[in-house]
């Protein structure tokens, strides 16, 4: 077959499901005789490149932080020989299940309890929030990575040097690539981010493009002001494309453990129940300060859009992960044209939601598309629009560390295209596809922007929910409604910790 | 004084022996085969000498020192003196060859001017001066061999433990190489020993032949009677 | 597993069916859902139409369903749109999004609350109060003791940038025009007065003592009284050659192309009754009836009875996108 066929393909669908409806927004004030002017604008106006710095410098700390904390924590939690691993896993990615606005009012909650709401206000504060809400990324992707690093490469070193430096020459360089993709989605995530700086009173860039919609409803300037966004996403794409060449073929191998001992071990155990309580404090405290709710009459509000966010978060997550495995195997294998699909999911899910949410339904909203859009199923669209970039590297990082004789081999027997893919790289890959599907459904279950432009009425999720009921509801059905949205995720992140393989203990 | 000894050692991966009881002493200098058919447990020996793995009962000594017991080990493994060349070679995939060597002086106490020499002297030694700023992926599968190798000797093991090296080199190289090595254990004396299921092998590079089966040594031999023992083997094998 | 596929499609196909149903009205309602919603669901159980509603976050977390509407001009979904502030109908108005409706219920309410043509009517108002600490002695009385020397550093406003407060800034600019209010801001800067986030955070923060009084709801006032908070509610600028108190009433409205008019004007009618006044006043959101003679709580005054600042609304939906860029410097953004 023509390896241009498959990325073509692939180029087909995000042109619909992706490009198609921003281009509708983006170019619909040129036809109508508009000028490029609002698009100088958003880089020529003092204020927008103030702004933009500001967003910068911002991110930038962020996923430098998000990697210094999320790197050790992912190898202390999934190769030492510490006790109680899985437990603290499971905590400390309770943040990323969280919105990060309200990870920014559970940290008031309690600041303010002790006085010092304060010190939460402008940079630090913003900082500290969103690498609160973000580091569970690059922690989760180096317990993937660190358990698939090939063990006779660390033990090669063991025969020269300790541990540490074991640790520090060998082991962190093999997982470069997946640490640089965890801070680089943290980056773009904290670059987006509107909820927590508006919050905390520290003026972003996003907060531009949301002036341009909530006070002025201009659509064509809100678009044009997210393109700096996009611009910056595809700067982003070069040290990573440098850092995936760079990447070493391993083999899935059984990984070693690391030996923690003497004091070493006590330290470690202190520092991470330490953060594992730190974590913890301010969920305890936010449901303490606002009771506990009749747990009945809560489910009988959220239940109908708990069961609607399982449902379109689960069917979101399974169009993701299929569709992402193609192209992750595509842009693994270097297909033609792959460097353009790696552009465009990046630069789909570097767009505020809401600029991609109003293209949607430019795009969508007419008589002939109408049952299209008056159902769930644009929903789904916006989803897979925004979050299949999560599929997408889940199942690249997968993939390379397959070597590609395998595929060879099956292509000598007549194996197709299709047959590889199914036969043999997704069973081969089947943890991290399984970890980018637990993932994406994270990303679809608590996604607020999408679904709330795009929600059929009566189709509300539970985000939706929770922030509808935020303006002046019931202090404690809010509570509950939070509850019952950290539960849920909760219950999935331990799901997917379980099948994963985070949890297995191994014997080497 | 034996230079390596192993005393009673088990191993188990889950319920399986992969090494059960095993008494061996090894003397300094020696040249040991492993010989056995695959999942015998050869390789686990050899990692068990190197300390990559404690035995789960028994004892390990080297140099007369305790270095492994019981689930414990008490010898880091860079404290043993022994280098290990991995059957798929473990070249460290984000370093060039230079690299490689460096990283396995680290910690060995040789001046800084020094470790250059023998960085030179060593590639020289293997035929590779001119690949040191190569990074492995970029090499033959031969040459890979030969930084893997040189990457074991350049610390001047007192042990060399050799795990199938050759067992994906065509015959002439492979032939080439276990000669230099041999030349090297001769005038370097390191302990050297060598799993290998290629009885050619075995022969060329015993003094001493261990036959395992089943994580047990079953016959213990020198070169001479192991060449016997295989025709015997190959009989028994023709014979069923 | 492919059966619990099957299951999520049937599941997901069935809800998609809802909107053929001919008896439903679409409304997208942009007041406090714990507010609105009963009311919705009285209406569907009186009338028998099914209410599909879509409700609103607060300003500052979401684009807003304003959007969504703006965005589904061409085919539109909604019948109806719910507003919390007649700004909004404006806008909507001035983009041409708006059907002219007059409904037999908008009598009562008096002119200045409603668009002449009919695009819009207004219904029970939020009033824009101050909150006072009970250990103030001399109580302010006006919006201008903001920037008297007296309560330097003891007042606090909600950021101008979202929400009420935007709109309230706006009126002013609108009544005094661009010099006058202006100069009020950059009093109000040097008398330091605090921004908080919402209208909520200024109410718990005078409640708290940590500040003498703050422009607030009427709403976020009266929940504090009522749960016992050692706060009073004035409604300010009530003295002769004042301003009066801003009032902020809800505006319904029917939507250009609507595909189920005829219920939404039902809708539209019920909104507009005396009873969703009544509701309205007694819920916690204690909003003030704009009909004259709808029962209330003792907290409320009727609208009789009050001084009201008389604005133009359409001029204050201009004015406020002018404004924006000042205020947004004013804040330090």
């Amino acid at each position: 077959m023509d390896r241009r066929i498959l990325p073509a393909i692939i180029l087909l669908i995000l042109f619909f499901i992706g490009l198609l409806p921003l281009s509708t927004l983006l170019f619909s004030p040129l036809l109508k005789g508009g000028s490029w002017g609002i698009y100088m604008e958003a880089f020529t106006t003092r204020n927008s490149l103030n702004l933009l710095g500001r967003s910068i410098v911002l991110s930038t700390s962020v996923s430098l932080l998000a990697g210094a904390v999320g790197t050790p924590l992912g190898l202390l939690l999934s190769r030492t020989d510490l006790p109680a691993r899985r437990l603290f896993a499971a905590i400390f990615t309770i943040p990323l299940l969280i919105p990060p606005y309200a990870n920014a009012i559970a940290w008031f909650d309690i600041l303010h309890k002790a006085g010092l709401s304060g010190i939460l206000f402008g940079f630090p504060g913003v900082v500290f929030v969103l690498t609160f809400s973000f580091y569970p990324i690059v922690m989760l992707l180096s317990m993937a990575h660190s358990r698939a690093i090939e063990s006779h490469l660390e033990e090669a070193a063991l025969l020269h040097a300790p541990w540490f430096t074991v640790i520090g020459k060998i082991t962190l360089p093999l997982m470069k690539f997946s640490i640089l993709l965890g801070m680089a989605l943290v980056f773009l995530l904290s670059m987006g981010e509107i909820g927590v700086p508006t919050f905390l009173r520290y003026p972003v860039y996003p907060v531009e493009i949301l002036s341009h919609f909530s006070a002025f409803y201009d659509f064509h300037r809100a678009a044009a002001s997210s393109i700096p966004l996009l611009l910056i996403a595809l700067l982003l794409m070069i040290p990573l494309a440098g850092g995936m060449d760079s990447t070493p073929i391993t083999m899935k191998g059984t990984s070693l453990r690391i030996p923690i001992e003497g004091k070493w071990r006590s330290i470690l155990l202190t520092i991470i129940a330490t953060g594992a309580f730190l974590v913890l404090l301010p969920y305890a405290a936010l449901l303490h300060s606002m009771g506990t709710g009749n747990p009945g009459e809560v489910l009988q509000i959220a239940g109908d859009s708990l069961l609607r966010s399982i449902a379109l978060a689960g069917t979101g997550a399974t169009i993701i992960t299929a569709l992402g495995s193609i192209m992750g195997y595509v842009i693994a294998r270097r297909f033609p044209m792959s460097g353009w699909i790696q552009a465009i999911v990046l630069l789909l899910f570097a767009l505020p939601g809401a600029v991609m949410g109003v293209g949607i339904i430019g795009l969508w909203n007419r008589p002939i598309t109408e049952w299209f859009y008056a159902s769930p199923l644009i929903i789904l669209m916006g989803y897979v629009a925004r979050y299949i970039v999560l599929g997408v590297v889940a199942s690249t990082a997968g993939i390379a560390m397959i070597p590609s004789s395998l595929e060879e081999a099956a292509t000598l027997h007549g194996a197709g295209t299709a047959r590889i893919l199914t036969g043999i790289l997704m069973p081969l890959t089947g943890r991290f596809l399984i970890a980018g599907w637990f993932l994406s459904f994270v990303f679809c279950f608590r996604d607020f922007d999408t679904t709330f432009l795009l929600q059929p009425a009566g189709w509300d999720t539970l985000p939706v929910l929770l922030f509808t009921y935020m303006a002046n509801g019931e202090p404690r059905t809010v509570a509950g409604i939070a509850g019952i949205m950290a539960l849920s995720s909760l219950t999935v992140a331990a799901a997917g910790l379980i099948t994963t393989g985070f949890l297995r203990q191994w014997r080497t | 004084m034996a230079h390596i000894e192993l005393k009673e050692v088990s191993r188990y991966y889950g319920e399986r022996p992969a090494v059960m009881n095993l008494t061996l002493s090894i003397a300094r200098g020696e040249r040991l085969v492993l010989f056995g058919p695959s999942g015998c447990g050869k390789t686990t020996v050899l990692r068990l000498i190197a300390g990559l793995i404690p035995p789960d009962s028994g004892e390990i000594w080297i140099d007369g020192r305790l270095a492994s017991r019981n689930e414990k080990i008490l010898m880091k493994p860079h404290e043993r003196n022994a280098s290990m060349v991995f059957q798929d070679l473990a070249l460290w995939p984000h370093m060039t060859v230079r690299e490689n060597l460096q990283f396995a002086l680290r910690f060995r106490k040789i001046p800084p001017g020094e470790r250059e020499n023998r960085i030179r002297e060593t590639l020289r030694t293997m035929g590779m001066e001119e690949y040191a700023d190569v990074k492995p992926s970029h090499l033959s599968g031969g040459q890979q061999q030969r930084v893997a190798i040189a990457r074991a000797l350049i610390t001047r093991p007192r042990i060399l433990l050799l795990d199938e090296p050759f067992s994906s080199l065509d015959l002439e190289t492979a032939y080439r190489i276990r000669s230099e090595i041999l030349k090297l254990q001769k005038e370097l004396k390191f302990t050297l020993i060598h799993v290998t299921h290629d009885r050619d092998e075995a022969l060329h590079m015993a003094d001493r032949v261990a036959f395992m089966r089943n994580g047990k040594v079953v016959k213990m031999s020198g070169v001479e009677e192991a060449g016997a023992y295989f025709e015997e083997l190959k009989k028994r094998v023709q014979g069923d | 597993m492919r059966q619990a596929f099957l299951l999520i499609a049937a599941f997901l196909l069935s809800c998609s069916r809802g909107e053929k149903e001919e008896n439903v009205v679409v409304v997208y309602v942009s007041e406090d859902r714990v507010f609105s919603e009963p009311i919705l669901k009285d209406f569907e159980r009186e009338t028998g139409i099914k209410v599909k509603a879509i409700y609103d976050t607060e300003e500052s977390k979401s684009t807003g369903l304003m959007n969504r509407l703006i965005a589904e001009k061409e085919h539109p979904r909604a019948d109806v749109y719910w507003a919390n502030e007649p700004i909004r109908a404006e806008v909507l108005k001035q983009k041409g999004l708006l059907q002219p409706y007059i409904s037999p219920n908008a009598g009562g309410i008096p002119e200045q609350f409603r668009d002449p043509e009919g695009y819009w009517t207004g219904f029970s108002a939020r009033a824009r109060v101050l909150i006072v600490n009970r250990s103030v002695e001399e109580k302010p009385h006006s919006i201008m003791d903001y920037v008297n020397p007296k309560w330097k550093g003891r007042a606090v406003i909600a950021n101008p940038l979202f929400g009420t407060t935007t709109v309230h800034m706006a009126v002013l600019f609108t009544l005094w025009g661009n010099e006058k209010a202006k100069d009020f801001l950059n009093r109000m800067k040097e008398n330091q007065v605090k921004i908080s986030s919402s209208n909520g955070e200024s109410a718990d923060l005078v409640a708290s003592g940590q500040f003498d009084f703050a422009l607030v709801d009427n709403d976020d006032a009266i929940s504090r009284m009522r749960r016992g908070e050692p706060v009073e509610m004035v409604f300010p600028d009530q003295g002769e050659g004042e301003m009066g108190v801003l009032l902020l009433p809800n505006a319904v409205m029917l939507i250009k192309g609507a595909p189920h008019p005829e219920n939404g004007r039902k809708l539209v009618d019920y909104l507009l009754s005396k009873e969703t006044e009544r509701k309205l006043a007694f819920a916690d959101c204690a909003q003030i009836p704009l009909h004259s003679g709808v029962d209330m709580p003792p907290e409320l005054e009727d609208i009789s009875r009050l001084k009201t600042v008389e604005v133009n609304y359409g001029e204050v939906a201009r004015k406020l996108e002018e404004i924006q860029p000042i205020l947004r410097k004013w804040v330090g953004y």
